[in-house]
Parts: structure tokens; C-alpha cells; sequence
């Protein structure tokens, strides 16, 4: 990787467009090894990771050119681990708060942990919430977290499937749920649904309907072609899209997929072999 | 069966690049020669006529390419009727090769069996409707063969290397110069191929990787096409650049994090370990970029974006090996990440180890922003720094006592210069000029050994359109959407 951007393209942009934006440069703080990011649609920002200085940074939701972030985490009491640690990253702007997944990487904590920061911290802040321990399942990776503001919970991509979590759980909590995992870095959660990618498919996934063997409720062919990998997700709802990056693909592909954003009061629910035993 | 069909691939594939030189040449008559003039309707009729390989639709091969995976249009396909239609359209022959490239590597991975699928209660496909993506060569570094008269360009994009004549110079309303040859394909094990070095005597192409691949691939001089590198050395994880010492044999290669100078014999390879390293807090290594040596003088030179954190709880001051030569990868020592500003760090040529810099060149003078890859003069002991953010070539002199916050002696910058995000810089003592790669725009420029100020470059040789400008995509690996701009927000 060369140069560690944030290109912002308008949303029907295809080919050679050229970008609206660019957040870039050293003011901007930005690095490699930008596996996720996010943009608060309430408050008009978009946050994402400097692993390799331990950092999260917070810009404007129109930041342009080399713009400072407007706050940076960082700092001796915030309890960040570099790179593997630092890989993704995910905001509740519901209930103001930053979520990154940490991991030493060694046995000082091999499970890894999720830390949770107010949106608004800016420095050398403490972790509000930590996540981790073995009841968690968590397995050592860098798993990607969204928070489903609709059912107030938190999903944690780890293990090979998706952990669900009540939303403000701390400590050495278990899973209420799981579902079979995705792959790549990024999914999203829309209307009750989970939105995986594995392949060249998208995977739709009753939040309520948990445990193992589970079906999908949707499996729809998207292919994202042999350079794909390591792949970012997200949903636009209003134009019922999927918008897909395909990693080492060079390329974001959208997908038309009006089936996981249709009204679910007609759609039935997944055939559910068993339930997570925790939830019962 | 899926080698035979590779095998017949890329033979039909080498048909075809002739095949597609040949259009070209019978395209452009009025034209210099390797030169892809302006789209126009004539030029659009005569490919209808032109181009006849009768065997391309009969390949399974093209099937990659299809609207699904790659353009919301009526896509053309990649028949015979249309061939330079769809290289026009998706920007030259180096697209076509990499979708040949992406077929290769979709048999394989067919052949080791994709991620295990789930069924579902219900079954879709979505539609496709755009794709995004710069389908032209982005190039990170440049290097000049003076035996063979040759400039040759790295493409981080598309995963291949440009070679043109050194002396190629694309007019100005020519959509983009022919490459001589492109390295490009499978069997070249290139992937995000970042760093470039030429040998100056045998012309060998040593061309390092910043991202998955994890390896340095060399290439004889005349190599082309979808050709195996001579050797390959594995190399630690997320190298950037590459420089040799030439009285000494020896080849230093730059890795961003955890930062190090690793140093190996020139003609290391396989799972050879370095000679030595230079590793630890104590080397103020902090996202290590562009590395020169001075031969001359005995200096090795290292560009930081001062993006660190320390590491002496982690590995006791060091980085570890795994048996295969690639670093274990620790995290740094928690809590302790900050951003350090931008620097030029000099060290002895024989450095080993946690040893500190003899001088750093840091400071608000300096001009450092993002620096990219960078050279030595070795007849004057100059250094030339590509200096991505600031679209400018620095130039340092007087390096055996410049210390601190130091101006270069040169700067070249300017509108006239055509330098946009140069990223590679190569120095031609025999022709007594400078080459620089740009980043942003598919593009590499030639300029006299000792321009100054913003000046214009003596040639410009294009791969892209003039008005192209790059996306410098580098691995598009997560995504997100900013609903009230209606945007897509894409990191590297």
C-alpha cells in the first residue's frame, strides 16, 4: 500500500471517476492498514484507524485534502495495541460511543478484547467498557463489530461466525447468540437482518433466529471476481444497494438487492434447526 | 486440466498481445510509433476490420470479464469484433492482460475449492450495477536500463511492469504511449509490486512488494509478458522499497511495520535470512519508506512518516523470524503509539541492530511530506526524494554532515513540471537525467539531472490519457457510505 487515502466518490461514480475528495497527507494522520471504517450519519463524521501509532481518528464528515482529524484517541490510559489490535473499527452514534477490537497478540491477552470510548473522547482517554475473556468466545482475531441500534445489541465477526452480545455488555460476558460467520472485514445489520459476505455471495441472516446449522434467510449470487479478498461491506438502504470492496480487487462493485431491503412483515423467517443454548 | 488450460490461455494470450501490437500499428499510422493516438469514429470502424483472432470467443477464459464483474453497461465483450473497443474502454492492454491474469487465478482458486457456501431458504442474484475502479497502471517507482535503453515503470494497480523506450514521449493529444513489453500474469507472482530496482549490469529487474505477496521477485532484462521471475526471495510482511549497494553486494529493503532495514546478500533468495538488521526503539525507524544507499560514502538513508510506537517490551527491542524469514509481526507495546514527525534517518552502512541514526534530517525545512522512494547519485552523493504529498522531487546535498532541520539544495515543483504524487525516482548518470514515476496520474517524466524549480520535463510517456487522474486504490479493503452526501467513502 502507497498512499493511505480516504477517496470520496459520489455514489454513482463508475470506471476512472474521478474522486469528489481526498483525505490524505500527513496532517491527516492517516496510515496503512485501514480495515474498516465508518461514517455517523447523525453527527456528520467519519472515523477510522492509525494502527501503526496506536490512533483513532475522527474527521469532519466532509474533511477534504490534508485536514487534521478533528479529535484523536491516543495516549498511555487507552489501553490500544498497534496493528493487530488496532484493525477495526466501528460507532454506535445512537449511544455516542467508538468501538475497536484489541489484541496483544501474545499471552498477555490472547482472546483479544473490544474497548469502548466515548465518540467524543479526544486524547488519552480510558476505555469506558472492555470487553474480553474467555466466557466472551472471543478467538484471538480482529473481528469487525457493528452495533445494532434497532435491537440495542452488539455483533462481534469472531470465531468463524457472528457473536451477538446485549449491547452494553462488559467484562467477562458470554454471547446471548451466534450465527455462522462471513468473511471479509466488513458486514453490516439492516432491519432485523445481518449482512455477511462470503465469496461471491451475500448471506442475509435473521438477528433473532441464532445457533448452529441455521439457514440463511437470503443467498444471493454477487460476484466480485479471483482478485477478491479481504472485502469491505456496506449497505445503502435508500437506493436498496450493497457496495462491496473487493480488497486486494483494487475495485468497489455495487449491487442492486432490493430482496434484503423489502419490507420482512412478508418474508419468513429462516428454518431454525436449533437455538443458541444461551438464549434460551 | 486447469494447467493445460492455462497453458493455453496464455499462449492464445500472447497471440493476441501480438495480435493487439499489430491493430495498433495498423491504427495509428499517422502516428509515432508505439503511440495510441485519440479515440475517434474511423478509428472505431477499423477495429471492427482490423482485429480477426477468430479463437477469442471460443474461450471459457473471457468469461471473468463479464457485466457482472466489471461495468453496469452492455459490456463488450471480448470477441473478436470489438477487441481494441474493449481495450479503449477498460484503458489499454494491460487491463486485458490482468483479466486474463484474474481468469489464471480463478482456475487455481477453483482448483483448491472457494470458502464453503451456506444454503438458504431462499436464492438471488443481485444485479450488478457499477464498478469502480481505475483501470489503468498506477506507478509507484521507476528505474532506467541504460544497457537495453529502457525505462521501466512499476504498477502497483494492476500488478505488472511497464517497459518503454527510455526515449518514448507521448504528444499531447495521444491517448497514451505502447509499452514495449508488459510483465504481467500469474507466473510473475507479483502482487502490489511497490519497490524497483535495476541492476546496472545485467539489467535484472528487482521489483519488492508492499502488501500480500511478502516476496521480492527478480526478472531478467528482456523479460515480458506472463514470464516466472528468476528467483524469488521471501521477504518480510509489508515492505515498501528496495536499494542496492553495488561495491558491496549487498540489498536493503525497507519494512513499515514492525519498521526495519532488513539486508541481504544481493543475490539472496528463497527463504534466505537477512545478513543483518537494523531493528529496534533505539533506531527511531518509524514507518520506514524510501531507502538510498551512498556507496560512496558508506550512509544508507531511510525516509520515516514518523507513524511508530516502542517495541522493547514486546521483543525486547527486536523483531522475530519465523523459519521462512518473514516477521512474527509483534504489536508494539501497548499505549505507547504517537506521531513523530517526518524524517530522513542516516546510518552507517554496516549498521546492525538497535543502533541509533548518526544524523537526522527532520524539521519544518525539509519539506518532507510523505516522501516515497528514493536515489543516490552516486558521481555527486545527491539524494533524490520523491515527495508524494508536496508533487515535488527534493534534492539533498552535502549528506556526509547535514544534520537536522536541513532545506534541500533543489526542489523541483511547480505546474510545469507535470509531477503529480511522484512516488519513484531513478537517476540516469550515463543520459545525465532523472526519472520520476507520478502516482496520480499513470504517468513518468524525465527531467535533466539537474533541474531545479519548476521547470518543464524533457518527456512525459503516458500509459493513461492526459486527463486521467489515478484513484491510487491500494487494496480498496473496507468500505462506507455517507447517506447525506449520498458517497462512497473508500480507504486504502
Amino acid at each position: 500500500m502507497n498512499h493511505p487515502q480516504v477517496a470520496a466518490f459520489a455514489r454513482l461514480a463508475e470506471e476512472n471517476a474521478v474522486p469528489t475528495r481526498v483525505i490524505e497527507g500527513v496532517a491527516s494522520r492517516l496510515g496503512r492498514t485501514m480495515h474498516d471504517v465508518m461514517f455517523d450519519a447523525i453527527h456528520d463524521e467519519l472515523v477510522v484507524t492509525s494502527p501503526f501509532a496506536q490512533a483513532i481518528l475522527t474527521f469532519r464528515g466532509d474533511a477534504d485534502g490534508e485536514e487534521a482529524p478533528l479529535r484523536i484517541i491516543q495516549g498511555p490510559n487507552t489501553q490500544i495495541v498497534s496493528e493487530r489490535g488496532l484493525d477495526k473499527v466501528t460507532i454506535d452514534p445512537v449511544n455516542n460511543e467508538i468501538l475497536i477490537a484489541t489484541n496483544h497478540g501474545d499471552d498477555r491477552d490472547p482472546l483479544g478484547a473490544i474497548l469502548v470510548f466515548p465518540r467524543e473522547a479526544d486524547g488519552d482517554v480510558a476505555p469506558i467498557r472492555v470487553l474480553s475473556g474467555p466466557a466472551t468466545q472471543f478467538g484471538g482475531g480482529r473481528p469487525s463489530m457493528r452495533v445494532d441500534n434497532k435491537n440495542d445489541l452488539l455483533l462481534v465477526a469472531e470465531s468463524g461466525g457472528i457473536l451477538i452480545f446485549d449491547r452494553t455488555a462488559s467484562g467477562n460476558t458470554a454471547p446471548i447468540g451466534r450465527i455462522p460467520g462471513p468473511s471479509g472485514n466488513q458486514f453490516d445489520v439492516y432491519n432485523n437482518l445481518i449482512i455477511t459476505l462470503r465469496g461471491d455471495y451475500l448471506y442475509a441472516w435473521d438477528i433473532h433466529t441464532r445457533g448452529e446449522g441455521i439457514r440463511p434467510v437470503w443467498k444471493i449470487s454477487t460476484p466480485l471476481g479471483a482478485r477478491a479478498n479481504q472485502t469491505g461491506l456496506v449497505l445503502d438502504p435508500v437506493h436498496e444497494e450493497v457496495i462491496v470492496a473487493t480488497g486486494a480487487g483494487n475495485q468497489i462493485l455495487v449491487f442492486h438487492v432490493p430482496e434484503i431491503f423489502a419490507d420482512r412483515s412478508e418474508t419468513p423467517r429462516a428454518s431454525t434447526p436449533f437455538r443458541f443454548s444461551a438464549e434460551e | 486440466m486447469h494447467v493445460t488450460q492455462s497453458k493455453t490461455l496464455m499462449a492464445i494470450l500472447a497471440v493476441t498481445v501480438i495480435g493487439i501490437a499489430g491493430v495498433w500499428a495498423g491504427l495509428v499510422p499517422e502516428s509515432a510509433p508505439g503511440v495510441v493516438p485519440e479515440a475517434t469514429p474511423e478509428t472505431a470502424e477499423s477495429v471492427a476490420r482490423l482485429v480477426s483472432v477468430q479463437e477469442f470467443p471460443q474461450l471459457d477464459a473471457c468469461a471473468w470479464d463479464t457485466p457482472a464483474s466489471f461495468s453496469s453497461g452492455p459490456a463488450p465483450s471480448l470477441s473478436s469484433e470489438n477487441l481494441l473497443g474493449a481495450l479503449e474502454q477498460r484503458g489499454g492492454a494491460s487491463f486485458l492482460l490482468a483479466g486474463f491474469q484474474q481468469e489464471a487465478l480463478e482456475m487455481r482458486r477453483a482448483g483448491r475449492g472457494g470458502p464453503a457456501e451456506f444454503d438458504a431458504d431462499r436464492q438471488g442474484t443481485a444485479t450488478h450495477l457499477r464498478t469502480l475502479a481505475d483501470t489503468y497502471p498506477t506507478f509507484t517507482a521507476v528505474g532506467v536500463n541504460t544497457n537495453t535503453n529502457e525505462v521501466i515503470l512499476q504498477d502497483n494497480n494492476l500488478w505488472s511492469a511497464y517497459i518503454f523506450n527510455r526515449l518514448d514521449n507521448t504528444p499531447p493529444r495521444a491517448r497514451f504511449s505502447e509499452p514495449k513489453r508488459i510483465i504481467q500474469g500469474p507466473e510473475t507472482e507479483m502482487q502490489f509490486n511497490n519497490g524497483l530496482y535495476i541492476d546496472p549490469v545485467n539489467g535484472d529487474m528487482y521489483s519488492v512488494e508492499s502488501d500480500t505477496g511478502d516476496k521480492m521477485v527478480v526478472f531478467a532484462q528482456d523479460a515480458g509478458g506472463n514470464v516466472a521471475p528468476k528467483r524469488i526471495l521471501n521477504t518480510p510482511h509489508r515492505v515498501y522499497s528496495v536499494a542496492v549497494d553495488e561495491v558491496r553486494e549487498e540489498l536493503y529493503i525497507t519494512v513499515e511495520y514492525p519498521p526495519e532495514v532488513v539486508v541481504y546478500n544481493k543475490n539472496a533468495e528463497g527463504d534466505e535470512l537477512p545478513l543483518r538488521r537494523i531493528v529496534g526503539d533505539n533506531t527511531q525507524l518509524e514507518t520506514p519508506h524510501g531507502i538510498a544507499v551512498d556507496s560512496n560514502l558508506g550512509l544508507l538513508y531511510v525516509n520515516n512518516w514518523g507513524h511508530t510506537t516502542d517495541f522493547g517490551d514486546s521483543r525486547g527491542g527486536t523483531t522475530g523470524y519465523e523459519d521462512n524469514g518473514r516477521n512474527i509481526s509483534p504489536v508494539g507495546d501497548p499505549s505507547t503509539g504517537r506521531f513523530n514527525p517526518t524524517s530522513i534517518t542516516i546510518y552507517s552502512i554496516e549498521a546492525n541492530g538497535d543502533v541509533a541514526p548518526i544524523r537526522v534530517i527532520e524539521g519544518d525545512r525539509t519539506q518532507l511530506n510523505w516522501p516515497g522512494n528514493m536515489t543516490v547519485n552516486q558521481e555527486t552523493g545527491d539524494l533524490y526524494v520523491a515527495n508524494d504529498m508536496d508533487h515535488s522531487i527534493l534534492v539533498f546535498t552535502g549528506l556526509d554532515t547535514a544534520d537536522g532541520n536541513v532545506a534541500p539544495t533543489r526542489v523541483i515543483k511547480g505546474d510545469q513540471t507535470k509531477l503529480v504524487h511522484p512516488t519513484g525516482v531513478a537517476v540516469d548518470t550515463v543520459n545525465q537525467e532523472l526519472w520520476v514515476s507520478n502516482l496520480g496520474n499513470a504517468s513518468g517524466v524525465a527531467f535533466p539531472l539537474e533541474a531545479d524549480g519548476n521547470v518543464a520535463p524533457l518527456r512525459v510517456v503516458r500509459a493513461a490519457p492526459e486527463e486521467h487522474q489515478s484513484l491510487i486504490f491500494g487494496r480498496t479493503a473496507a468500505v462506507t457510505y455517507d447517506p447525506n452526501r449520498e458517497e462512497i467513502l473508500v480507504p486504502n
